[in-house]
């Protein structure tokens, strides 16, 4: 190879690694100022919180069969089937972290968790239908963790009409109780209704 | 010095010629300049494959996960008995519209008032635009009545998602909704007369597009506006 072949291509290379630099600029400068981007505001008002009804679960004169046939997805972004909760009650709650009384329940459904926290046989799921980061973003803010999902597999028979909804499913796959809208969920009520639930029906 | 065995005059030739001569320093700056323009056209081709042919096709996918998440919700005929025990709307608020102007709500004073109060992240709240598009289609020219969709967000959000058909709906935004009329499931409806009363709610996302409602809204206005 003569001096001024090796010379042209060792140019080309620099050309390329000009414009692969270029790129690579451009999106380290894209992320950068996506992670500096504030986190969207997920402010509470406090006086929603206040005025959240006391709640009162009633079980459904004829229950409804639910399904496990869908899958949610962690905030690590594991794919969980909702099988895996098949042998527990399950306290569902359909949220969005733009949805303001989803956010005013919030803290009584931290304080319901930490009520059912030796509890086994009764699992609390709150599924949101957005995008995952958002969600993430979401519990960031909160001050304990929480069992949060996404999914975009909703089956029809569970698909809230309203945001938010609650759904409460026994051992026996069967849809005993909803609720729809926020509402204070730190009652010993609640707790009762569960583990009632988790008797009738759990092995 | 003199070439041994070269001419005087090819020398000159040669001399007169230095610009053609491929030396390393110009085979490299024309190798750059090789090697940017493959980078650019490297980069056209993906630009044109990303946008044309993957954008095209996610935004297809977004619209057929759109249609079947619509699909999933029921939407009922909305509910309008009357609001036990009776509540009066305040007309102490505003609204923004899409443009940015801010509207007072007593503007709505002397008109019976559909207030769909939804979110864009809302799927029922999404699944009942069309039909409350068919209402409004049904409701024009009427000065009595009017239907607004108010939603918490900012403009910028509902002029990104706002697309097709019911981007004629007169959306508005607004910071802070009054207490009593403040959602407490996305979506709620009120049914707001002439005199401020309350006088039906429905929660949930519901097929608006019926004779029911117009009538409804209508013997409402005839009853209680100027």
């Amino acid at each position: 190879m003569t001096p001024s072949r090796k010379m042209f291509w060792l140019g080309y290379l620099a050309g390329l690694g000009l414009v692969t630099l270029a790129i690579a600029a451009w999106i380290g400068w894209a992320v950068w100022t996506e992670a500096r981007s504030p986190h969207p505001d997920f402010g509470v008002n406090s006086e929603m919180t206040a005025a959240l009804p006391s709640l009162e679960l009633e079980a459904f004169d004829k229950p409804e069969t639910a399904t496990y046939d869908w899958t949610v997805t962690t905030l690590d972004g594991d794919t969980l089937s909702m099988s895996t909760f098949q042998d527990r009650t399950i306290l569902l709650s359909f949220w969005g972290t733009w949805c303001a009384p989803c956010r005013a329940e919030m803290p009584s459904l931290a304080r319901l968790a930490a009520r059912l926290e030796d509890r086994d046989e009764i699992a609390l799921v709150l599924v949101s239908n957005e995008e995952i980061d958002r969600v993430r973003a979401y519990a960031e803010t909160q001050p304990s963790t929480m069992p949060f999902y996404v999914t975009d597999d909703i089956p029809s028979v569970l698909f809230p009409s309203v945001w938010p909804t609650a759904s409460v499913i026994g051992c026996d796959g069967q849809l005993v109780a909803r609720h729809v809208g926020g509402a204070n969920w730190d009652s010993v009520d609640v707790v009762e209704f569960l583990v009632d639930q988790a008797e009738a029906t759990c092995a | 010095m003199d070439s041994p065995g070269w001419p005087a005059s090819d020398r000159a030739i040669n001399e007169s010629r230095t610009d053609q001569i491929v030396t390393p320093r110009r085979a490299f700056a024309s190798g750059v300049a090789a090697g940017l323009g493959t980078g650019l056209l490297l980069i056209v081709v993906w630009l044109i494959f990303a946008f044309v042919i993957v954008d095209r096709r996610l935004d297809r996918q977004d619209a057929e996960a759109e249609a079947s998440r619509l699909a999933e919700v029921e939407l009922s005929a909305p509910d309008l008995a009357p609001v036990e025990p009776p509540e009066q709307a305040p007309y102490a608020w505003t609204v923004r519209s899409l443009a940015g102007d801010a509207v007072a709500m007593e503007t709505f004073e002397t008109r019976t008032v559909l207030l769909s109060l939804w979110h864009t992240e809302c799927v029922p709240c999404r699944a009942q635009l069309p039909s409350l598009t068919r209402l409004a289609e049904r409701l024009e020219g009427r000065e009595d009545i009017v239907l607004l969709m108010v939603s918490p967000e900012t403009e910028d959000v509902l002029h990104a998602r706002l697309t097709g058909d019911v981007s004629d709906l007169p959306f508005f935004v607004a910071d802070q909704i009054p207490e009593n009329l403040r959602p407490n499931v996305w979506p709620t409806t009120h049914v707001i007369d002439c005199t401020g009363a309350v006088v039906a709610r429905h929660v949930g996302g519901a097929d608006w597009d019926s004779d029911d409602v117009v009538d409804f809204l209508a013997a409402r206005a005839r009853e209680t506006c100027p």
